[in-house]
């Protein structure tokens, strides 16, 4: 009866921290997730921006060497 | 025309890489258990460190802008796309962090906080910055216009957020649950842990503008290629 | 169309003074202040003759500003008890709205009669452009606002004809015309025109609309002097902001 009775006044005066860590995963998994999708917009874009360059100095070494 | 990427861009990308590691061990492993809120406590600390990033880059997007406005040379305005794109990226991280802390401590996702509310408004701003270059094909006004706009951004900015602070001490927002504060006062153990993460996503900011501008450089040789051969 | 432009383009170019002389900024401004002054008058007379001949924009504004209150009083369900509290919001909504068409349509005026370039080409100060512009704007939309007033006193049998409320109007349209001229200045040079206006400009001028509604708020249901007092400074501090950035950048905005 006594520990029913100090479970209820626990659990009615919130004593003890909160049970939040599924927040505390969300909250991580969004922050590393968006950091990561940044990184990878970044290195995308990059080889992205290296291949054109490659093609267009190809294409001026053509235009060079038609003259 | 390609750069070779220099060492010392590696180095500091393997540092980062290290520091954040160390910084996410300290948040999880270190760092002690709120007494009140429990776990989502821990999100704190790397969101308070993306939205010191994200003021860093809209302070840096400030002085980028001045630069342009003085000088003209167009790598200024690659480097304040650069800043406004990683502080759009943090506060954007801050910001839905700040919300999923905000539903078990106040049992709200949003709460009109005047930091989460003008870090909103930033991004806003931001979406107006991007979609105005996009209006705009001549690279020189592009650049003059943007530099224009952050200055405008950055001088608004700490008005509309005092203006905000206003109108929430005059009439407080009421939040649920007389706990509304959701202060905490911190053990040492959590302003080491705070301090380390800042410092941690100070590096991460340097790291990412490095790589960023040197996108930014590469995109802007690549558009001059590619002018020069539509001759 | 033309000839108020052509009157105004001999009037600034008879008053130029042709010195060769290097002075300081400080006496540039000294010398040219009367003309500056005669600039700014005479580019704000150009856009009441054309608006007065025309009257596409102002009758736009008003139609507009008319349409909006009537889809809020349908949208919120303005009962008498809810009105006070909601005019505020109303009423600077629609005077933001309509504040948005009047400076997007004056400039994209402008620069449609190619009258923008014309301007530039004057030989006058550039900021007489920009006070000017940023007058005439300022005038229409206090026409706009005088109009509706009235009009909102009648339809919801409230009594808005309170100095202090004229003073927050005077002051809440003085900011949001300066950073608009400056940035309608912006938008009618981008492709996307029309369009990119309000999204440059109203997360710019949440300020302005915060203060100016709890000021009108505050003249309405008569709050004491120091209550308001707040608003009001926030609004002054904004528009000498606000007013000497806009006036900074507009050469940059206009440089070719």
């Amino acid at each position: 009866m006594n520990t029913i009775f100090s479970i209820l006044f626990a659990v009615l005066t919130q004593e003890g921290p909160a049970e939040t860590t599924g927040y505390m995963i969300l909250g991580y998994s969004v922050i590393f997730s968006v950091l990561g999708i940044y990184l990878l917009s970044i290195y995308i874009r990059n080889r992205n921006l290296n291949q054109d360059a490659n093609t267009l100095m190809e294409i001026e070494e053509q235009e060079a060497e038609d003259e | 025309m390609k750069q070779a990427k220099p060492i010392a861009l590696t180095v500091l990308d393997l540092v980062t890489l290290a520091l954040m590691i160390a910084a996410t061990a300290m948040v999880f492993l270190y760092a002690p258990l709120e007494a009140v809120m429990g776990q989502v406590q821990r999100v704190f600390y790397f969101h308070v460190s993306a939205a010191w990033v994200g003021m860093l880059g809209f302070g840096a997007a400030a002085v980028a802008g001045i630069a342009y406005l003085r000088t003209g040379n167009m790598q200024w305005d690659v480097r304040g796309m650069a800043a406004v794109e990683i502080s759009l990226v943090f506060f954007f991280i801050a910001i839905v962090s700040g919300s999923i802390w905000a539903r078990p401590a106040w049992n709200t996702w949003w709460t009109w906080d005047p930091r989460l509310t003008t870090a909103v408004i930033v991004e806003l701003i931001y979406a107006a910055y991007l979609m105005l270059r996009q209006g705009i094909e001549e690279p020189e006004r592009r650049a003059r216009f943007g530099a224009v706009y952050t200055l405008l951004g950055f001088i608004s900015v700490p008005v509309t957020f005092i203006s905000i602070r206003l109108l929430d001490t005059i009439h407080p927002v009421v939040i649920g649950g007389s706990g509304g504060e959701g202060g905490f006062a911190m053990t040492p153990r959590m302003l080491q842990t705070m301090f380390f993460s800042l410092f941690t996503f100070s590096v991460l900011f340097v790291d990412l503008y490095w790589h960023r501008v040197r996108l930014g450089t590469l995109a802007r040789q690549v558009e001059q290629l590619r002018l020069k051969l539509a001759q | 169309m033309e000839r108020p432009l052509t009157d105004y383009q001999t009037n600034t170019l008879q008053s130029e003074t042709a010195t060769g002389e290097r002075i300081s900024t400080l006496e540039r401004v000294q010398k040219i202040s009367p003309n500056l002054w005669k600039a700014t008058l005479a580019v704000v007379r150009k856009d009441l003759t054309a608006e007065l001949r025309s009257r596409e924009l102002l009758s736009a504004m008003l139609v507009f500003a008319l349409l909006v209150v009537l889809i809020f009083n349908f949208a919120l369900d303005l009962q008498p008890r809810l009105r006070v509290t909601v005019t505020p919001g109303v009423l600077w909504v629609t005077f933001i709205f309509a504040g948005t068409l009047g400076l997007n349509r004056s400039m994209a005026m402008e620069k449609d009669r190619g009258c923008l370039d014309g301007l530039l080409l004057a030989p006058v100060d550039r900021s007489a452009i920009f006070f000017g512009k940023a007058i005439g704007n300022l005038i229409f939309m206090l026409l706009i606002e005088v109009i509706v007033l009235p009009v909102y006193s009648v339809l919801y049998n409230i009594n808005l004809f309170n100095p202090g409320l004229l003073l927050v109007i005077l002051l809440g349209s003085l900011g949001y015309v300066a950073v608009g001229t400056l940035l309608s200045t912006m938008a009618v040079q981008t492709r996307t025109r029309d369009m990119l206006l309000p999204i440059l400009l109203f997360p710019l001028t949440i300020p302005v609309v915060i203060a100016a509604v709890k000021a009108t708020t505050g003249f309405l249901e008569g709050w004491t002097f120091p209550e308001i007092q707040v608003w009001l400074n926030l609004l002054v501090v904004y528009d000498v902001i606000f007013i000497s950035v806009a006036f900074m950048f507009f050469d940059a905005i206009v440089e070719e």
